[in-house]
């Protein structure tokens, strides 16, 4: 009974939560328990791990959150205790102090219990109703908010590494369409584009030169020959103004380009193929362009001359300019001929460079492909899960105010005591027994004195044995002495201590406006 | 005699006693010991009614020669058993105030004499160190059957270990759930040490010493023999 009394009333508040597929958030809650946890992600290791998730809470981390959240460490009477404190830990300040200090108290406070599969109760006990309720209340809201936090940060977590990793495979294909394109280019650079040369054209493309050459000799003669007439007429044949002027170098221009389109179609054209006929109309007309061009130009120039000299000097210009569009489109033919022939012998290696640098290419940009896939597929999924994520953990019984505390409790202390005393009575009676040096029996006395007993008196003179008078009647001397004393405390306690047993002023715990959920 | 009203008063004790004061008696006469001192490890254990119911009893048999002497000097009682005057004693024959003769005092009883503890001037240790008391031991020695000698308690006090060398024997009185065991311990080897023999234990307070015995032995045959008295 007294002790009913002196013992501080404690009251316990409880919230119970669901966690929906526990096994995924196992480690999380581990780390907010402050378990140890081992390594391997398997679904039997947690559920057998879930199984232990009971007892109290340890995890500094947590309990500091929670101490900073209801404000604790700014209580009066902790701020005293914590400076006072502080010239024996000078190295940490006022506000570490309290905190741990009231760390170290929660986590004799804070239980975790299992009440069935994805079901938990958090029972937070204080001296003080409200405290315990603010408590579990906040507790429970932060223990959501941690572990929803947990799991958004892995979800960030793997969203990054997805990121990154598609900068990693865009920028590897990137290099290897890089290196392909050099190498193609390097190959280009040396040869001609879109050469129309291969094997089996090869002497077709040789015979074309020889002709562009032979012509380009026949023409040359022509040139000569018209140069003796020309000189021979009075009239300047090295005049370069004649084949200068802007006009006749377009006009000459579209005859080499005649002659180059021929060349390139007699490679891949049989000579009775339209395109070839129609190839030589062109030529045909440009010089005939070319030719009343000149005509038109020497007339220009030497107006003063008969028209059979201009006309010599316009045949001379016209020979020039064909000697050099049948040397142009010789050279030009050459160079293909030789550009083949340089690809003929790197050919092999080349091909090989090019059909792996393509492969490699079209690998990576199938791994790209693919992994871009995959990260909207995660993207989406993870999507989900943040949307889920607030449904996974929640709130099932809120905390209410405790109105009884649940220790001492009443009928388990009366218990205890109907049980345990008379056990101790026993207990302390034996070692009384034992301990008391006094001889009482005839077998005590022989054992000291082994000398013969003459004789046993009786009691004469009861005064003697007056204590041995109070021990006969211990019982009601133990019972009355008993209900004596408690008597006496509980007239005290009225009368002196009303306050006995009520725990001054428990820690202030002021609860924020605003939520802690993210 | 008040000692003797008080055995003949309680039947079990009147029993005992008498079944004591028997086997005492065939002791020192078979073991030729005259001077029989009665100690206890502590006080209160009932050595002086121990001796003054031996002596009463012992006495009351005709033709026995029984000498009482109270060595108690610090605390003597046993003159109250017999309704006498405490001097002159020891105190004054050691003090050499007083003469044997003069201290002996009688009764009714024929057979028994007294000498009590007297008013002791100085300390009781000086006077029981004094050699006159080994001479007025060897003056008294022939004149009696038996001299039962109370004393102060051996454990507390240094009086009793010096008398025991005078003595033939020592009978320890032990008070059941009283006497301590370390003390009784101490006393016997006192006893010992001093070169004396135990004769042997009275144990007061049968009652819880041998509740049985004492119940069965005792209880039936008072009723009985009281019932037999009253008829």
């Amino acid at each position: 009974m007294i002790g009913l009394q002196v013992i501080p009333k404690q009251f316990r508040a409880e919230v119970d939560i669901t966690i929906e597929e526990p096994e995924a958030l196992a480690q999380d809650v581990e780390r907010v328990l402050g378990r140890e946890r081992s390594t391997g992600f398997t679904r039997g290791l947690d559920q057998r791990r879930l199984g232990q998730l009971a007892g109290k809470v340890t995890s500094n981390d947590f309990l500091e959150r929670v101490v900073r959240v209801l404000s604790m460490q700014e209580d009066p009477r902790l701020k005293r205790m914590a400076e006072d404190r502080k010239k024996k830990y000078p190295e940490l300040t006022t506000e570490d102090i309290a905190v741990r200090f009231l760390v170290t108290s929660l986590k004799a406070r804070i239980r975790v219990s299992s009440r069935g599969p994805g079901i938990y109760r958090i029972s937070v006990s204080d001296f003080s109703p409200q405290t315990a309720k603010a408590l579990a209340h906040w507790v429970s809201e932060l223990f959501i908010d941690q572990t929803t936090r947990e799991e958004l940060d892995r979800i960030q977590s793997a969203r990054v590494f997805s990121q990154e990793q598609l900068r990693i495979y865009r920028g590897e294909l990137t290099r290897s369409e890089d290196a392909l394109k050099r190498f193609q280019e390097s190959r280009i650079g040396n040869a001609l584009e879109n050469n129309p040369i291969r094997g089996d054209n090869l002497s077709i493309a040789e015979e074309v030169r020889g002709d562009l050459k032979q012509d380009e000799r026949v023409t040359r003669d022509r040139v000569g020959e018209r140069t003796r007439h020309a000189i021979s007429a009075g009239m300047p044949a090295e005049d370069p103004s004649l084949r200068d002027d802007a006009e006749t170098q377009l006009l000459a221009e579209d005859v080499a380009s005649a002659l180059n389109r021929l060349g390139r179609a007699k490679l891949t054209h049989p000579s009775n193929d339209p395109v070839i006929s129609a190839i030589n109309a062109e030529l045909v007309q440009a010089r005939n362009a070319l030719y009343r061009g000149l005509e038109k130009r020497a007339r220009k120039l030497y107006e003063n001359v008969s028209s059979g000299d201009w006309s010599s000097m316009a045949d001379l210009g016209f020979a020039q300019l064909d000697a050099d569009c049948h040397a142009e489109a010789a050279a030009a033919m050459n160079l293909l001929i030789l550009d083949y022939k340089q690809k003929v012998q790197a050919g092999p290696g080349n091909e090989l460079e090019n059909k792996r640098l393509s492969d490699e290419v079209q690998r990576k940009r199938d791994v790209l492909e693919s992994f871009q896939k995959q990260l909207v597929a995660s993207e989406l999924e993870q999507q989900v899960e943040m949307s889920e994520l607030g449904y996974r953990v929640s709130i099932v019984n809120k905390a209410q105010l405790p109105l009884e505390p649940y220790w001492p409790d009443a009928s388990k202390v009366i218990l205890l005591a109907l049980l345990l005393g008379p056990l101790l009575g026993v207990g302390f009676a034996f070692l009384a027994e034992l301990l008391d040096p006094t001889l009482r029996s005839l077998f005590d006395i022989r054992r000291v004195a082994p000398e013969p007993v003459l004789g046993t008196l009786p009691l004469v003179d009861k005064s003697t044995i007056q204590k041995r008078t109070l021990r006969s009647r211990w019982v009601p001397v133990t019972v009355v002495g008993l209900l004596a004393l408690t008597a006496a405390f509980f007239v005290a306690k009225i009368v002196w201590w009303p306050n006995l047993g009520v725990p001054k002023d428990a820690i202030q715990a002021v609860e924020p406006e605003e939520g802690v959920r993210p | 005699m008040k000692a003797l009203e008080a055995v003949n008063r309680d039947w079990p004790v009147a029993v005992e006693v008498r079944k004591l004061q028997s086997r005492l008696w065939r002791l020192t006469r078979k073991k030729e010991k005259r001077v029989v001192l009665v100690t206890s490890a502590m006080g209160g254990e009932g050595k002086t009614t121990t001796t003054a119911y031996l002596a009463a009893t012992l006495a009351s048999h005709a033709g026995r020669r029984i000498l009482v002497l109270d060595f108690d000097l610090r605390r003597p009682k046993l003159h109250t058993h017999f309704e006498k005057d405490q001097a002159p004693g020891v105190a004054e024959i050691l003090a050499g105030q007083s003469d044997l003769e003069g201290a002996i005092q009688r009764c009714s009883l024929e057979g028994l004499h007294f000498i009590f503890a007297g008013h002791p001037e100085v300390s009781p240790s000086l006077l029981l160190d004094s050699p006159r008391l080994g001479k007025i031991m060897e003056q008294l020695r022939p004149r009696y059957d038996l001299i039962l000698i109370d004393s102060p308690p051996i454990v507390p006090v240094a009086d009793t270990s010096g008398l025991v060398p005078l003595t033939d024997s020592v009978l320890l009185v032990v008070m059941a759930g009283k006497t301590a065991r370390p003390l009784l311990a101490k006393a016997r080897e006192l006893v010992l040490g001093m070169g004396g023999s135990i004769l042997g234990l009275v144990i007061g307070n049968a009652q819880e010493a041998s509740p049985d015995s004492y119940r069965d032995s005792y209880y039936y045959s008072y009723a009985s023999e009281h019932a037999a008295g009253k008829k």
